[in-house]
């Protein structure tokens, strides 16, 4: 079986080219309120409503990694796959509940518009130093995390409408870079908030069609047992397997795209609210994904039976043969639109690392801008770091895929121990955030390149652990900031 | 089966409950 087995007609393609009109539409109707400042432009203005930063938070946080890979999980492990989904999920229910509100109130007080801004405010650093620190692997992670992203779009969309992987990955660039250019942070969330109905929708019909077709749940269950009991078993799996799929979770209180939709809710206080609907949210996405790979599994029972022998591929597979066409070519765009919501968020937080971070806060220094003029070059800043992204998606593939590797889990050890102790300890010093961001990088890439190492646990594991006591050991042997009682006053405080 | 029930009923619903307890009781204005 090939890609050609995909049935795609008129209806499908009517309703990609309806999402893809609509994010193009919210581009342009987002852009003049972003127009006007740095915190519109980089945040919404912090006047972001609970619903919306709910969605934008899970959606930027799910790639097509959930769609492809975990249903692709669940059909070759069975049960077990469930483990890939609960680390991440408990962990962003966390950050919305502790950390997310903490944040909010910090950098809503301190006018911090990026997590760099937020360590030198923390860190009373006025030498820059820890900005540098924690730009450089922000820029280096989502760049290329954003070139992976387009080449994934590119991929879907030669796969699904026979298109070329150059006209696939200018498509999928071309329209991310506009809305994202155009409208800034709300037009990002307000994406997201359509990106999110789609992959629930996918998320729930595809499913749910499966099952009607076999016969109902525990026809499912049975047949599942019939071919293997491992199937139905979520305990088929090793301690340090069990362990790396858990860790997954590490990855989000490090990635920025994540931290700063909790920093743009109109009022901190509603985000522990807010953290029940993104976690329902997740929930729901997640256990689809789970269903599709199992029901996938009783339907195909082969690997063989897929195309390109791939379990990645049952998504798409199963969405072509059980949905009409329309809704099929709803379920293409909501691949799509987990690539989107991710790669917009990555983009602009690239941008505001540049802008915010290197020109306005190091270059400019004490220099008076004008908000019209960084909110330009906001958006030249956009345009051309996605250029760089689609030269990488182009020309350094192997750039691309070795770093990306390494984007969630990576950001995920190296600045996730860091927040969170920049959150809660008063004791946090910027020697002992910049051993962390070198320890964590550093452990991730050596342990995934040794296979004995990596076979036992996953490498984001003991690179946050290890990145978590080095800031807590660098800490406790250098000088805190002054007035840390302050600092953390205004993370309690309670509105 | 009982374990699939878990893993795949039981699980998630435990994980939105306690989304719901954390979410209501941590939530708000005083």
């Amino acid at each position: 079986m090939n890609q050609a087995a995909y049935a795609v007609n008129n209806w499908t393609i009517a309703a990609f080219i309806l999402y893809l009109v609509t994010m193009v539409a919210i581009g342009m109707l987002t852009s003049r309120f972003s127009s006007t400042g740095l915190a519109e432009f980089f945040l919404g203005g912090r006047r972001m409503k609970s619903f919306v930063v709910a969605l934008a938070a899970v959606t930027s946080g799910r790639s097509a990694w959930l769609l492809i890979a975990v249903a692709g999980m669940a059909f070759t492990r069975g049960a077990s796959a469930v483990w890939t989904v609960v680390g991440y999920i408990l962990m962003e229910l966390f950050l919305f509940v502790g950390p997310g509100r903490r944040l909010r109130r910090f950098t809503g007080q301190m006018d911090d518009l990026t997590i760099p801004d937020f360590f030198s405010s923390r860190l009373a650093d006025t030498s820059h130093l820890v900005r540098v620190a924690t730009v450089i692997p922000i820029l280096i992670f989502m760049v290329s995390y954003v070139s992976a992203q387009f080449t994934a779009g590119a991929k879907t969309l030669a796969a699904s409408f026979q298109t070329s992987q150059t006209m696939g990955l200018l498509i999928t660039a071309g329209i991310v870079v506009f809305y994202t250019m155009m409208g800034g942070f709300l037009a990002v969330c307000l994406t997201d908030v359509v990106q999110a109905a789609l992959m629930i929708f996918a998320l729930i019909i595809l499913p749910v069609m499966a099952i009607i077709h076999l016969g109902g749940l525990s026809v499912l269950l049975r047949s599942l047992e019939a071919l293997n009991p491992a199937y139905l078993d979520p305990f088929a799996l090793s301690v340090g397997t069990m362990a790396g799929f858990l860790g997954i979770g590490f990855g989000s209180p490090g990635n920025p795209h994540i931290l700063n939709k909790h920093m743009s809710i109109d009022d901190p206080e509603k985000l522990p609210r807010t953290g029940i609907i993104a976690t329902v949210w997740n929930v729901v996405m997640a256990w689809g994904a789970i269903y599709i790979g199992l029901a996938g599994r009783v339907i195909y029972k082969e690997i063989g039976a897929l195309p390109n022998n791939d379990p990645e591929n049952i998504y798409p597979l199963l969405a072509s043969q059980h949905l009409h066409p329309f809704i099929y070519g709803l379920t293409i765009s909501a691949i799509f639109a987990a690539i989107m919501s991710t790669a917009d968020s990555q983009l602009l937080v690239a941008s505001s690392a540049v802008v915010r971070d290197i020109y306005q806060k190091i270059f400019a220094g004490q220099k008076p801008l004008s908000q019209k003029s960084l909110v330009l070059w906001s958006r030249v800043a956009t345009f051309i770091l996605s250029l760089v992204a689609l030269l990488m998606g182009f020309m350094a593939k192997r750039l691309v895929f070795y770093l990306v590797l390494f984007a969630w889990g990576g950001l995920g050890a190296a600045l996730g121990p860091a927040v969170l102790l920049a959150l809660y300890w008063r004791r946090l010093t910027k020697w002992g955030v910049i051993a962390g961001i070198l320890v964590g990088t550093a452990v991730e890439i050596i342990w995934s390149s040794v296979a004995t190492l990596k076979a036992m646990v996953s490498e984001w594991v003991p690179a946050t652990i290890l990145s978590f006591l080095v800031v807590i050991i660098i800490s406790l042997l250098t000088k805190p900031p002054e007035k840390t009682k302050e600092m953390l006053a205004i993370m309690e405080a309670r509105n | 089966m009982f374990k699939a029930v878990f893993g795949l009923i039981i699980l998630p619903l435990s994980i939105i409950l306690l989304a719901f307890i954390f979410g209501w009781t941590k939530g708000g204005r005083r």
